[in-house]
């Protein structure tokens, strides 16, 4: 995924790793059962940082009148098929990369930042008990802001 | 000449063929018999060993070494070894109030032939204080859940309120905490104390040391949970068990994630061990109600089971790490681990180790995870990096091994 060169996206991921690795604990099919490599946690904190970004930037910039736009659509797919799905479109990449840069602003839009991680949530609760996504979409959300909103352009 | 002979011999062999063919266990017999003959030439048999049940009987089992002297289970019967003087047989004793020092001494014996480095494990089950007396405690649970059906058959806790209400108001302390929690039956938390009281050490030990000491193993205590969250979800709260399996999922994460952020290697011992029973439970009514449920089980269900099942191996196995690191040696293979991941990759293929060493094995806290990266000399990992206190524990143990 082009998303990996963005600035701060490491500091990131390294900051989701435990969340990531229980996270991939109710993701993996379950005849798939004990100790993912560390590749497939780290590339579930990228899926999910993806979606993460280009939700954000759907809302942000309003091409997805209510959140459910490619990026949700994306992820909710990934998610259930983790191991064999393709990698994102071209389009969800330049989302993520477009709101990876908006995140860098001054000041992010609030509201779309919300919309993204309820969106997170809903996807995850598919998989992980609701409190549990609300709880893991919440800590993306904070490691995102904290580490790419604060990363150098 | 008798001609009638061999038509009795092949009737004979004829009548056991059918009966092989016609009767599954019998087939199945001959099946296990050919696999442990096979099982046999490759790694012979190191010697029969009795378990002697709670019931009075004595479990047989033929013990065989594996070739990294790993002790592998073998064949095992109810019925004495053919051709072996039972009298010759070590024997460890489960039978309720034989006393923990004697069965440690008991079982030190049998490990000593079979598997030496079983014997700090034992010492770490007396030092954590896991279970005072196995015996005594399996004991008091059969009790307890003996008398528990019965009131379930009677009309569920009537008899457990009456009691703890009069204890109560006569200003008698409850006698027994997990009665008063059963008595208020729509509290969930009282039931969990319930649970947490039927299964500790007694069911959880043979699921961590199943491979290590087999003389441990009981599972008594999974048939009379099995059969309360029967009652609860037919006949009371259907909604109960499914509370209970989230409330020890709960309990369990809270106690795997205590566990990880503990200062040292004895906390997240202590951690794990709580967050293996509790997570072993919650994966126990996680499979009853999937039962029940059958495909009407929601996936989360399926999910929960099976992450519950995650944890619990990932407990067990932080627990059994701590144990072989009571001689440093899974310390010391960590770290070559990490050294020679840094030599393929560099410092970002050491981190992942690292990482995956504490947070997906669970094998030391994060507080370690700087120790591990920065490779201190493996000899010098029971006075300064396990700490003074678990070093002198572990010097302890040897002595009362010795």
């Amino acid at each position: 995924m082009e998303t990996r060169n963005l600035p701060g996206l490491d500091a990131a991921l390294a900051d989701l790793q435990p969340d990531m690795v229980e996270a991939a604990m109710w993701v993996v099919p379950e005849n798939e059962r004990h100790f993912e490599p560390i590749s497939f946690v780290s590339g579930l904190g990228l899926v999910l940082l993806t979606a993460f970004l280009a939700g954000f930037q759907e809302e942000a910039s309003r091409h997805a009148r209510a959140f459910g736009g490619d990026a949700a659509t994306w992820l909710a797919g990934k998610l259930k098929s983790i191991a064999t799905i393709a990698e994102p479109s071209p389009q969800i990449e330049a989302a993520a990369r477009e709101g990876a840069s908006l995140l860098r602003s001054p000041d992010p839009d609030p509201a779309a930042l919300d919309a993204s991680e309820a969106a997170i949530a809903a996807a995850l609760a598919e998989h992980l008990p609701p409190d549990q996504a609300r709880g893991m979409a919440a800590r993306l959300r904070q490691a995102a802001v904290a580490h790419m909103g604060a990363a150098p352009a | 000449m008798n001609l009638a002979a061999p038509f009795a011999v092949d009737a004979v062999g004829l009548l056991v063929s059918a009966v092989c063919v016609l009767d599954p266990r019998s087939a199945r017999r001959r099946l296990d018999l050919e696999a442990h003959a096979r099982l046999d030439a490759l790694r012979p048999p190191h010697g029969w060993v009795g378990e002697r049940r709670p019931n009075g009987r004595i479990w047989y089992s033929l013990r065989r070494l594996d070739t990294d002297g790993f002790e592998q289970g073998g064949r095992s019967q109810f019925e004495p070894p053919p051709g072996v003087d039972p009298a010759t047989i070590p024997l460890v004793d489960q039978g309720p109030g034989f006393p923990l020092a004697q069965r440690l001494e008991q079982t030190r014996q049998l490990v000593a032939v079979f598997r030496p480095g079983v014997l700090l494990h034992l010492g770490l089950i007396g030092r954590f204080g896991v279970a005072e007396d196995l015996g005594a405690a399996r004991a008091r649970l059969e009790q307890r859940l003996n008398g528990l059906e019965a009131i379930i058959a009677d009309g569920y806790a009537r008899a457990w309120r009456d009691r703890w209400l009069s204890a109560v108001s006569a200003g008698e302390p409850p006698e027994d905490p997990a009665a008063a929690g059963f008595a208020l039956d729509a509290d969930v938390s009282g039931l969990a104390r319930l649970m947490q009281a039927a299964a500790p050490a007694a069911a959880m030990l043979p699921k961590m040391f199943a491979a290590h000491v087999e003389a441990f193993r009981m599972a008594a205590p999974a048939d009379q949970l099995a059969i309360l969250i029967m009652y609860l979800r037919k006949a009371r709260v259907p909604d109960l068990p499914q509370r209970m399996a989230e409330h020890f999922m709960a309990e369990a994460r809270t106690a795997w994630q205590a566990g990880l952020a503990a200062p040292d290697l004895a906390g997240l011992v202590r951690a794990m061990f709580a967050a293996a029973q509790s997570a072993e439970l919650s994966r126990r009514i996680w499979q009853d109600i999937i039962g029940f449920a059958g495909d009407q089980a929601p996936p989360l269900w399926r999910k929960s089971a099976n992450v519950a099942e995650e944890w619990v191996v990932r407990a067990s196995g932080s627990v059994s790490n701590a144990f072989e690191n009571l001689e440093a040696r899974a310390w010391a293979r960590h770290r070559h681990s990490v050294t020679r991941a840094e030599a393929a990759g560099g410092a970002a293929r050491a981190q992942a180790r690292v990482t995956e060493l504490i947070e997906m094995h669970w094998f030391y806290p994060r507080a370690w995870a700087t120790a591990l990266a920065a490779a201190p000399p493996v000899e010098a990992v029971e006075e300064d990096v396990l700490g003074p206190a678990y070093a002198a524990e572990y010097l302890g143990m040897a002595r009362y091994l010795a």
